[in-house]
C-alpha cells in the first residue's frame, strides 16, 4: 500500500531532497511504528502523529492512501 | 515560611498623590508570586465590582517565585488587574528584562493605586533609593518603538522599562504593556486583557526599573541552587523540543495546527488554510536565512534563555520589520484574515506592537470586521490601513482597537470568537476540544497559555475526557505562571519535575514537595474563580459562543459539544 507522508520542521532536515508529501510503500497492516523504522526516522519519542487530520498513537494501523503528518511536538506562543 | 533573608517588600504607588511607600510583605502573600500573587492581591484589595478603569482598580506587577536568578527562561514578569476587556481577573505575563530587574530591586509586588486628577501622563522611575514621577513630554504622541529608544537614551541601557503606547493612552481594551527584551526592543508584551488601558487610566506612560547598585538576592542554599540549575540547563539543552523551538520557533505550529484542522481561517470559519505553506515555519526559516542581515531564526528575549524560541523577521533587504513573529500572531493576522503573505503579517504585527496592542484580539477584531464586509478577506494592505486608523483614533479605529467582542456588537455579527469578551488564540476549539474547555472555563477568558491541550493523548474531536485533560493542563499552567517560568520550558520540566521543588527549597529555605507546582496552580485557579464570582460571573460566562455549538467547522465538520454541566465541575477537586 502507499502512504503519503508529510514531515514537519526538524524532521525535514533528514530528507532535504524530498518534496512533501512523500510517497512511501509499505506492507498492508503496517503500523506507524513500522513506517518510522522504514523511513529511518531518528528520535521518534516526542512526535505527534496525525492521520487524515486525526491524532493517533504509534500503534495505529495504516491504510492504503492514508495521509500522515509526522510532527515534532511544540506548543504555541 | 521564611522569606526574611530576601528583604523583599511591597511597593505601593499612589497615582493621584504621586507618592510611594514600602511595606512589609503580608504573611499570606509570601508563598506566592506571579499569577498566584496577583490573584491574592486582587481578592484582598480590589473590589471585584469596581470599574476596571476607575480609581478602585489596581495595576499590579509581581515577578514569579523563581525570577531573578537567570534560570533559563524563568525570568518572567506577571502583570495584572481587573480587566477592562473581560471585567474579571487578569494576569498577563511576558519575558524580557522587567522580571529580573524588579527582583533585584527586592520588589515582591508593585501595586499602583488610584488615578490622577490631571489627565497629563507621567513616567514612574524606580531605583534602589528613589521613587520619582518624571515628565513624559519627550515621548508624547510617539509609538512604542521610538518611545523605548528615547527612554533608553534618557535612563540608560541597563534599566528595564514597562511602557504603553498610543493604544494605552486611549484606554483601548486591547492595549497591552510592553517590556524591553535583552536588546532593548519593547517587544515582550503583557498583551492580553487590556492591562495597557489600566496603566493609561493610572496616568502612567512608562515605568523605569533601575536596579543599579542592588546586590544579587540571597539564596538559602546557594550550592543546591547552583547544582539544580546546572542539571536543569543541561537537560533543557539536550531535549529535542528545545531544538525545534530554537530552529523554527512557535511558527512550527502553523502546519501542525492546520494538520489538525484547527487553524483559524477567515474569522474561524474553517480549520484549514489553502495558503498554509506560504506562511509556514519552514518557509519563514528559508526566507530569514536567505535574507540575512538583521534576520535571525533564533533569538533570546531575556538574558540566560537557552531555548531561543524568538526570532527577528526582516524584509527582502534583511532589514528588521518585527521581532518576534510568533505563531498566534501569524494565525490571527494570516489565515484568520485570509492573508498568506508573511511580510504583510509582519508589517501588521509591527504596527500593532507600535500602538501597544494585543495582536490576538486585534487580529480577531479584523476577522470579525472582514466578516461584516468592512474589507475583503485576503486584503493585507487594507488591513494595514485599518490598523493606522486605530493609531490615530478614528471611530472605526477605536472600535477595532477595543477588540473582537466590541467589533462584533457594533456590526451585529454572531460569529465572534471570544469568551468573557476576550478573543481566542489560534486554535479552533471545535477541532481541539480540550482547548475549547480551557477557553470556556479559564477565569482569564479565552487564552491558550492557560491550558493548551494539543499534546494530550486523546481524540481532539470527541467531547469525552476533554474536561479532565483541560483541568490538568490549566492547573499546571497556573503553577508555571506563579513561579515565573516560560511555557516553553514545560517539555523539559515535565521530564525532571523535581527541579521545581529543589529550586524553591534552595531559594527560600522551604521544605515543599514535588507537587508544589500543582498546589500553587490549584490555589491560583480557585482565587481567580472566586474573584470572578464576586465580579458577577456565572455559568453563562463559562461557555463558548453559541455559534460554535451550532456551526460545524471544516474539514472535520464538528461542533463544540462538550457538555456544559461537565465544564461547570472543572474546578471541583
Ligand atoms: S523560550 Fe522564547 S519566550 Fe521563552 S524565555 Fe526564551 S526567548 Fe523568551
Amino acid at each position: 500500500m502507499v502512504i503519503f507522508v508529510t514531515l514537519h520542521t526538524v524532521l525535514r532536515d533528514q530528507f532535504p531532497e524530498y518534496v512533501f508529501p512523500m510517497k512511501v510503500s509499505l506492507d498492508e497492516f503496517s503500523t506507524i511504528e513500522v513506517l518510522i523504522n522504514t523511513m529511518g526516522i531518528l528520535d521518534s519519542q516526542s512526535l505527534i502523529f496525525v492521520v487524515n487530520g486525526i491524532n493517533v498513537e504509534c500503534n495505529y494501523i495504516l491504510k492504503n492512501f492514508d495521509k500522515i503528518d509526522l510532527i515534532p511536538a511544540i506548543s504555541g506562543g | 515560611m521564611d522569606n526574611e533573608n530576601l528583604n523583599e517588600f511591597v511597593l505601593r504607588i499612589n497615582a493621584r498623590e504621586k507618592t510611594g511607600r514600602k511595606e512589609e510583605v503580608p504573611e499570606m502573600w509570601k508563598h506566592l508570586g506571579g499569577r498566584g500573587l496577583l490573584a491574592r492581591i486582587l481578592l484582598d484589595e480590589v473590589p471585584a465590582t469596581c470599574d476596571p478603569l476607575g480609581p478602585y482598580n489596581k495595576l499590579i506587577f509581581a515577578p514569579g517565585l523563581l525570577v531573578g536568578h537567570r534560570i533559563s527562561s524563568f525570568d518572567r514578569i506577571s502583570i495584572g488587574a481587573k480587566s477592562p476587556l473581560t471585567k474579571g481577573v487578569k494576569e498577563s505575563n511576558a519575558g524580557g528584562t522587567t522580571g529580573y530587574q524588579i527582583v533585584q530591586l527586592r520588589i515582591k509586588s508593585l501595586i499602583i493605586e488610584d488615578q490622577p486628577l490631571d489627565p497629563k501622563f507621567s513616567i514612574l522611575y524606580l531605583s534602589k533609593d528613589m521613587i520619582r514621577f518624571d515628565s513624559y513630554d519627550e515621548i508624547q504622541g510617539k509609538g512604542i518603538y521610538e518611545s523605548a529608544k528615547i527612554l533608553t537614551q534618557i535612563y540608560g541601557k541597563k534599566v528595564a522599562i514597562a511602557l504603553i503606547g498610543p493604544g494605552g493612552e486611549m484606554q483601548l481594551r486591547t492595549a497591552g504593556i510592553c517590556n524591553l527584551d535583552k536588546d532593548l526592543v519593547p517587544s515582550r508584551i503583557s498583551a492580553r486583557g487590556g492591562l495597557g488601558a489600566v496603566m493609561g487610566s493610572k496616568g502612567l506612560r512608562a515605568i523605569i526599573f533601575d536596579s543599579e547598585g542592588c546586590p544579587q538576592p540571597t539564596l538559602a542554599d546557594p550550592e543546591t541552587f547552583r547544582k539544580t540549575q546546572q542539571h536543569y540547563t543541561s537537560t533543557l539543552l539536550a531535549h529535542p523540543q528545545t531544538n525545534v523551538y530554537r530552529e523554527y520557533g512557535t511558527s512550527a505550529n502553523v502546519r501542525m495546527v492546520n494538520a489538525f484542522g484547527a487553524l483559524p481561517t477567515r474569522n474561524f470559519s474553517s480549520g484549514v488554510f489553502e495558503g498554509v505553506e506560504k506562511i509556514s515555519a519552514e518557509e519563514m526559516r528559508k526566507n530569514l536565512i536567505a535574507r540575512g542581515e538583521d534576520c535571525k531564526t533564533s533569538h533570546a528575549c531575556m538574558p540566560g534563555c537557552v531555548i531561543l524560541s524568538s526570532n527577528v523577521y526582516g524584509d527582502e533587504n534583511g532589514q528588521s520589520i518585527v521581532s518576534p513573529l510568533e505563531y498566534e500572531t501569524i494565525g490571527l493576522l494570516g489565515p484568520n484574515l485570509g492573508v498568506d503573505n508573511l511580510d504583510d503579517i509582519a508589517r501588521m504585527n509591527e504596527i500593532i506592537n507600535d500602538i501597544g496592542l494585543d495582536t490576538i484580539d486585534v487580529g480577531a477584531a479584523l476577522g470579525v470586521a472582514a466578516r461584516a464586509g468592512v474589507f475583503e478577506f485576503g486584503d493585507g494592505q487594507k488591513a494595514i490601513q485599518l490598523l493606522e486608523e486605530i493609531r490615530i483614533g478614528t471611530p472605526l479605529g477605536r472600535i477595532l482597537g477595543n477588540g473582537a467582542a466590541i467589533t462584533g456588537e457594533v456590526y451585529a455579527i454572531q460569529q465572534v470568537p471570544v469568551v468573557k469578551g476576550q478573543a481566542m488564540s489560534a486554535y479552533d476549539p471545535r477541532a481541539i476540544k480540550g482547548t475549547g474547555v480551557t477557553y470556556a472555563t479559564s477565569p482569564q477568558g479565552a487564552d491558550h497559555t492557560c491550558g493548551l491541550t494539543l499534546r494530550a493523548k486523546i481524540d481532539h474531536l470527541k467531547p469525552e475526557g476533554q474536561v479532565d485533560v483541560s483541568k490538568t493542563v490549566q492547573i499546571n499552567m497556573a503553577g508555571y505562571d506563579t513561579i515565573g517560568a516560560c511555557i516553553f520550558t514545560v517539555f523539559c520540566v515535565s521530564t525532571i519535575p523535581y527541579v521545581i521543588k529543589d529550586f524553591l527549597n534552595a531559594k527560600y529555605g522551604w521544605w515543599v514537595d514535588e507537587d508544589i507546582l500543582q498546589t500553587l496552580g490549584r490555589e491560583t485557579l480557585l482565587m481567580e474563580h472566586e474573584f470572578n464570582k464576586l465580579a458577577g460571573f456565572t455559568k453563562a460566562d463559562d461557555r463558548l459562543p453559541e455559534y460554535m455549538t451550532l456551526e460545524p467547522i471544516a474539514p472535520h465538520n464538528t461542533v463544540f459539544d462538550v457538555p456544559g454541566d461537565e465544564m461547570d465541575d472543572i474546578f471541583k477537586w
